[in-house]
């Protein structure tokens, strides 16, 4: 079972990000997803969002990376869920998420191939972002 | 009585102030001149607390949260920060609300910044943080929550939010969603660390609870969210709500109850409550007006949280309506003055164009600083006094929009308030020097803040003496004030010059 909050994830999109495997903070990284963000709602008419975030970063530094997001986000009610960079709890999650959700997408920073593999393996949608 | 849950903040916040709101606003500056612990006293002394530590008075948003878990059958409670250690065997769940945890909203950050000493709030805060008792809670495996207006200000403290072990950060309007977070805190079930609740999943009337205990000054909501729309402010983005008189009353009655003297409407807009839009309607305010002085009595005082200069215009051109207000529902021989906070943030309608196209309405941007004087002209006769804001440094400012500002000051000379300018703040500049304002700030900015620095002194003494501290138990604070506006006299000129260095080279 995947952990839901009530009403907050429930009719929600869920997203896993793949952070850049840095630690170098990279806005643009968090600019493209809050446009994926947009272009999901727009697809989906869901206006909720998990992030479900795998980055090397420990808790909650991983956040600095995704503050712009955090800071800009006015319409849409997010929650973020931390994974570390544990891709054995990661394949847990995506396939519960595969039998709970109906949107479950990928959105994945380029140089993080193992875990856009992993998600495509379970039919997971993937967008994978350059650094711009 | 056994708290599992248990909601609090820091002195700063956890205060009455002496029962005067306004004195709460020191509390967001460094100590000047003054010892620290004087200084906090002055803006921030300690509440009267029963034997459970439970304080007499508690600010609304925390009272609101206390509410919604009550009712939802939680054992929970607000407990002042200096009575946390009764509760350390049986808390699972603490609970931190604030309205300016780190010290970056305004004015804090512009104290900040020009005295490039560490505000109060801040300081009392990270004490609340790294006291015994909070260390030991969580060395016990207790949920830290955190949320309020400042949420936001978490993803800037980093570091501090992992040193000190905070699970959740939630940002937005709670009613909806807070049991359910809390029965996963309490479960142990795996949090997520941010949340933001969207405008969608905002609470109805219906879902937002009557608080079970007295609010600060006994501020009292009667409206949610703003239509005006303005850039620089979040609670526009929120669905408008009017809360219905009943509900109103029942929360005057809380605090009148617990013997608090007074109320404060709060709204972003007062006059706005029962309005279509930006037009006020005088129905639904003489309704309010009339059932809150009914409730409370002619001895107490009553204020606006805050009313738009734009809303005063209109309703007295249109209706007299601030007039009668006054006449026959505030004044009396006990109370002689309303108190409000409005916004003027510039002078300048091309900038007011821009960045709050419909603060104005219903009279064009390109009005605005009529509006402001005449709003500050009908509040004069009426007896209301305003503390009003400004804000330097915005996005796409010009130095003639400054000036624009600065003449308005002028303008405003005339008329009993308190202006107070705020710098706009970019968070990353504030995060790499303390001193960024040196680094920011033009010469015509300057004369605005010593514009309002010589408006507010001007004003003060007549303030403090014939309205805001009359009362004799206050006459300590008035004594404390009056040394610190001579003291500030000096220190503003010394201050004035070291900013004056960094602009000229």
């Amino acid at each position: 079972m995947v952990p839901r909050l009530k009403i907050l994830e429930e009719e929600n999109v869920d997203i896993i990000v793949g952070l850049p495997n840095t630690e170098q903070v990279r806005e643009s990284f968090a600019i493209q997803l809050f446009q994926f963000i947009n272009n999901l709602a727009i697809k989906t008419g869901r206006k909720r969002f998990t992030l479900h975030i795998v980055s090397i970063k420990p808790r909650p530094m991983y956040i600095e990376d995704l503050r712009f997001l955090l800071q800009h986000n006015i319409a849409y009610t997010l929650v973020l869920r931390y994974y570390r960079h544990d891709l054995e709890k990661i394949n847990e999650l995506v396939k519960a998420l595969k039998r709970e959700s109906s949107y479950v997408y990928g959105f994945v920073f380029h140089d993080f191939k193992e875990l856009s593999d992993l998600l495509r393996s379970h039919g997971v949608e993937v967008e994978e972002v350059e650094q711009r | 009585m056994v708290y599992e849950v248990v909601l609090t903040t820091d002195r700063t916040m956890m205060s009455n102030h002496h029962g005067k709101e306004f004195l709460g606003f020191i509390a967001t500056g460094p100590a000047i001149g003054i010892p620290e612990k004087l200084w906090l006293w002055i803006a921030a002394p300690k509440i009267k607390v029963d034997e459970l530590g439970r304080p007499r008075e508690a600010p609304y948003g925390l009272r609101k949260v206390e509410a919604k878990l009550i009712d939802e059958g939680f054992k929970a409670a607000i407990i002042d920060p200096d009575h946390l250690d009764k509760h350390l065997d049986t808390m699972k769940v603490l609970m931190i609300g604030h309205h300016d945890f780190f010290a970056y909203g305004p004015p804090s950050s512009e104290w900040w910044s020009l005295t490039g000493k560490e505000p109060i709030n801040r300081i009392s805060f990270k004490r609340l943080m790294e006291s015994p008792v909070v260390r030991k809670a969580k060395e016990r495996g207790v949920k830290i929550i955190v949320g309020g207006p400042a949420a936001w200000q978490w993803l800037w403290e980093l570091d501090l939010w992992r040193k000190w072990g905070v699970d959740t950060v939630i940002e937005g309007e709670v009613e909806k969603v807070i049991a359910d977070i809390v029965e996963k805190a309490l479960n142990d079930e795996p949090l997520p660390d941010y949340i933001y609740i969207g405008p969608r999943d905002s609470p109805s009337l219906e879902e937002i609870p009557v608080i079970k205990g007295a609010s600060v000054n006994g501020l009292v909501e009667i409206m949610r969210g703003c239509p005006r729309g303005c850039k620089f402010c979040s609670v526009t983005l929120r669905p408008l709500r009017h809360i219905p008189l009943d509900k109103i009353r029942e929360e005057i009655r809380v605090n009148i109850r617990a013997g608090i003297n007074g109320i404060i409407l709060h709204s972003e807009d007062v006059l706005l409550y029962g309005a279509d839009g930006v037009k006020p309607k005088p129905e639904p305010l003489l309704k309010l007006h009339e059932m809150v002085v009914e409730e409370i009595g002619e001895r107490s005082d009553l204020a606006w949280a805050h009313a738009s200069l734009a809303a005063i215009k209109y309703v007295e051109d249109e209706y007299k309506l601030v007039s009668k207000l006054m006449d026959e529902y505030v004044l009396n021989d006990y109370r002689r003055f309303l108190g409000v906070e409005v916004g003027i943030e510039t002078g300048s309608p091309r900038l007011a164009k821009i960045i709050m196209p419909a603060k104005s309405a219903p009279y064009p941007p390109e009005k605005w600083p009529d509006v402001v004087e005449d709003a500050f002209r009908i509040m004069h006769e009426n007896k209301i006094i305003p503390a009003a804001t400004i804000i330097l440094g915005l996005p796409q400012e010009t130095p003639e929009d400054v000036m624009k500002t600065a003449e308005l000051i002028d303008r405003l000379r005339p008329y009993r308030s308190i202006i107070v300018p705020m710098f706009f703040v970019p968070m990353g500049a504030l995060k790499k020097n303390k001193w960024f304002l040196r680094d920011h700030i033009k010469r015509e900015h300057i004369d605005v803040m010593y514009k309002c620095f010589e408006h507010a002194i001007y004003w003060a003494e007549d303030i403090m003496s014939k309205f805001y501290l009359k009362e004799p138990y206050l006459f300590p604070v008035r004594m404390g004030l009056r040394l610190f506006i001579k003291y500030a006299r000096r220190k503003v000129r010394k201050i004035t010059e070291q900013l004056e260095i960094p602009v000229k080279t």
